[in-house]
């Protein structure tokens, strides 16, 4: 049994963070003395997942406003948009208007990651699938949306193979938020292809915000070495009847409730996994980004995640 | 309220008062003096604000007004200030810079005691037109906070979203018969006549918006008053077909914000409207209030703008008795300048659509 832990979206700001944004925005803090703030919050959130015995580390996406905010604002044929509801949250993003052909005109993250506070490879990007931004695009261009998937795919693929990172996440809400016909899982599929053949590191695709259900064999064939599931909507029985050949990202932290999961807990509920299905490998991690939650609460989830680790070293 | 006023402010208030017509406000200016206001003067100038959003609203010309709202912090941190049950664990994000103080339900919520009954009177005694009391709803009270009382009760149910389900289903039917009924009948007993219910979160979980009508038929039940619902920003298609059930009166959409600028009464002028058409071929009962301003822009909309969003959504109702005219939703984000524009513009449109029907 091979058991480890990660995050898997953006971390919440603080609220000195939050408050300095705001300054910022008011013209009452510089840019200079914001960007200091982010680093140093970046460098916290590093820290934490580092004492805590994560393997692989992400840099807390401070600076993104929204999981496809980079991609919307960079994307050559891309316009940021108005709001639109973030899935079932009480929670926006900027919605990307497609308005020509979608590619890669310049980098797009850029500038957005602190890669030299992870420690050397042990860095995970999380960027949006391509099936989910396209999805969650308005498009005003593209007469097949398949066309546009293959597009945002090529860029994103482009940007990923830039990337000094060990390990690419996928977060690919819209795969199981709702129950997807055949063709457009294989289109998704394609689409994690055509990012497969250009990166060479570990790819994640971690679902989010719905059941895994039926899509779980079709998820268990994407082209990717983590699947990630949402277990605060998904019953471990949907695990149950496959022969799980990839890592299991475990969703088991409630990333959307303030209630803090015990150590125990969680190490029982991943020894309970192990035992009842074929999965050999666990990447423990929160439902979603933990940016739904207050940020003091956020790093009690990540703590008794590290614990839990502990107990299951000590099995 | 202890921020010191400069001159500018007071001129404002004076300007303002002329303008909207604010009997009495010269004592207002005598207590907005340049210099500390203490905590006395406090639920004075209270009264003064909703004075001055009732005459706002009424010289305007709406035909059913409230104050604006003046006295709340906002529609979430503020009923929660008046309820046992919740603590507040901290900020979180809305999008990009917008946040908002959540609480998470910690034991079975019980009400302190109403909280618009004080502020309504108040409006009744001053308002010389008809009144519309805004309250945030059961399922948006639910919905916006977390979950640490009812999600910890062993229910015997395996599948985590019949269990969410069900945690939610109580936890927005106790906010119903605990916090938002007594308020509904203590705002009846005190003379209301009409009550808009706000919840904008009612499509948020597509699963569950059953439930949304539930806590609202629940809260309302038995009680003699014009109940409307208002929600924005939402996908209206997840409403149909549980909202034929809502025991309510009319609803109030946002339409203007997912609208053209451009007149006409054709559907590619008017694409923020075409969901309207679901009440007609659902043959629901209740009136319609779309919004024909966008709350989120500067731009005024002329009212021949306003007329012809007003008159494609009659046509679409096929019955022009059915449509009310309104805002997409509140205007606090824009100054009082654009705010009384737009309103303005709203009161003259509605009065070009209503002559078409003469």
């Amino acid at each position: 049994m091979k058991v480890s832990g990660y995050l898997v979206g953006p971390q919440p700001r603080s609220e000195a963070l939050m408050k300095a944004y705001r300054d910022h925005a008011k013209g009452k803090l510089s840019k200079q003395a914001l960007e200091e703030l982010i680093r140093k919050e970046a460098e916290e959130t590093v820290k934490i997942q580092s004492e805590n015995g994560f393997d692989v580390i992400i840099d807390g996406m401070l600076n993104w406003h929204d999981l496809l905010r980079p991609f919307t604002e960079r994307l050559g044929g891309v316009e940021v948009g108005g709001l639109a509801r973030w899935f079932d949250n009480n929670a926006f993003y900027k919605q990307p208007v497609i308005v020509g052909r979608v590619e890669r005109t310049k980098p797009i993250l850029e500038n957005m990651l602190f890669y030299d506070l992870v420690p050397e490879k042990r860095l995970k990007v999380i960027i949006p699938d391509p099936y989910t931004f396209s999805k969650l695009s308005l498009n005003k261009s593209y007469r097949k949306f398949e066309d546009l998937v293959y597009d945002v795919a090529e860029a994103m693929a482009e940007e990923i193979r830039t990337l000094p990172a060990t390990h690419v996440q996928l977060t690919a809400p819209s795969l199981v938020y709702e129950k997807l016909p055949r063709n457009e899982i294989e289109l998704a599929m394609d689409a994690v292809d055509i990012i497969r053949r250009r990166y060479g590191g570990v790819l994640c695709i971690h679902t989010c915000f719905g059941r895994v259900g039926n899509a779980m064999p079709d998820l268990l064939d994407f082209p990717v070495d983590v699947v990630g599931v949402d277990m605060t909507a998904t019953p471990i029985k949907d695990l149950k009847e496959y022969s799980f050949t990839k890592i299991l990202g475990m969703g088991y932290v409630d990333a959307r409730n303030t209630i803090i999961e015990k150590p125990d807990e969680i190490a029982s509920a991943v020894m309970n996994v192990l035992s009842e299905t074929s999965v050999k490998q666990i990447y423990i991690s929160p439902s979603s980004g933990l940016e739904f939650l207050p940020h003091t609460v956020a790093c009690a989830k990540i703590r008794s995640i590290g614990d839990a680790l502990k107990l299951l070293k000590e099995v | 309220m202890r921020k010191k006023l400069s001159e500018e402010h007071i001129r404002a208030s004076r300007d303002w008062a002329i303008c909207i017509g604010v009997e009495g406000y010269e004592d207002l200016l005598a207590q907005l003096k340049p210099g500390i206001q203490d905590d006395e003067k406090l639920k004075s100038l209270e009264d003064w604000a909703a004075l001055y959003g009732i005459r706002f609203h009424e010289s305007a010309g709406l035909d059913v007004v409230y104050d604006g709202e003046q006295r709340r912090v906002e529609m979430y941190e503020y009923p929660l200030m008046h309820v046992v049950g919740f603590k507040f664990v901290g900020y979180v994000k809305v999008w990009d810079l917008e946040i908002f103080k959540k609480a998470a339900v910690i034991s079975k919520p019980s009400l302190i005691k109403p909280y618009h009954v004080e502020e309504f009177e108040f409006v009744k005694r001053k308002a010389r037109r008809e009144i519309k009391v805004p309250i945030t709803g059961p399922y948006t009270l639910a919905d916006w906070s977390f979950d640490e009382f009812y999600a910890k009760r062993k229910l015997g149910v395996d599948d985590p979203v019949v269990r969410r389900r069900v945690n939610k289903r109580d936890m927005v039917l106790d906010l119903a018969k605990e916090i938002i009924r007594p308020n509904l009948e203590a705002l009846v007993n005190a003379g209301a006549k009409r009550i808009q219910i706000d919840e904008p979160a009612a499509t948020t979980k597509p699963d569950e918006v059953d439930i949304f009508v539930e806590g609202f038929n629940e809260a309302v039940k038995g009680l003699s008053c014009a109940f409307s619902v208002h929600i924005c920003y939402s996908d209206y298609r997840l409403l149909f077909p549980y909202i034929l059930d809502l025991k309510a009166e009319h609803i109030s959409i946002e339409c203007a914000n997912r609208d053209t600028r451009a007149c006409g009464m054709d559907e590619d002028s008017r694409p923020g409207y075409s969901v309207i058409r679901l009440f007609k071929e659902y043959g629901a009962k209740m009136r319609v209030a779309p919004g024909v301003i966008d709350v989120h822009t500067n731009f005024i909309e002329p009212p021949e703008l306003v007329r012809d969003r007003l008159l494609y959504a009659a046509k679409l109702l096929d019955d022009p008795a059915k449509v009310i005219a309104s805002n997409d939703c509140g205007l606090r984000t824009r100054t009082w300048e654009v705010a009384y524009e737009k309103e303005k513009s709203l009161v003259a449109g509605a009065e070009l659509a209503r002559k078409e029907f003469e």
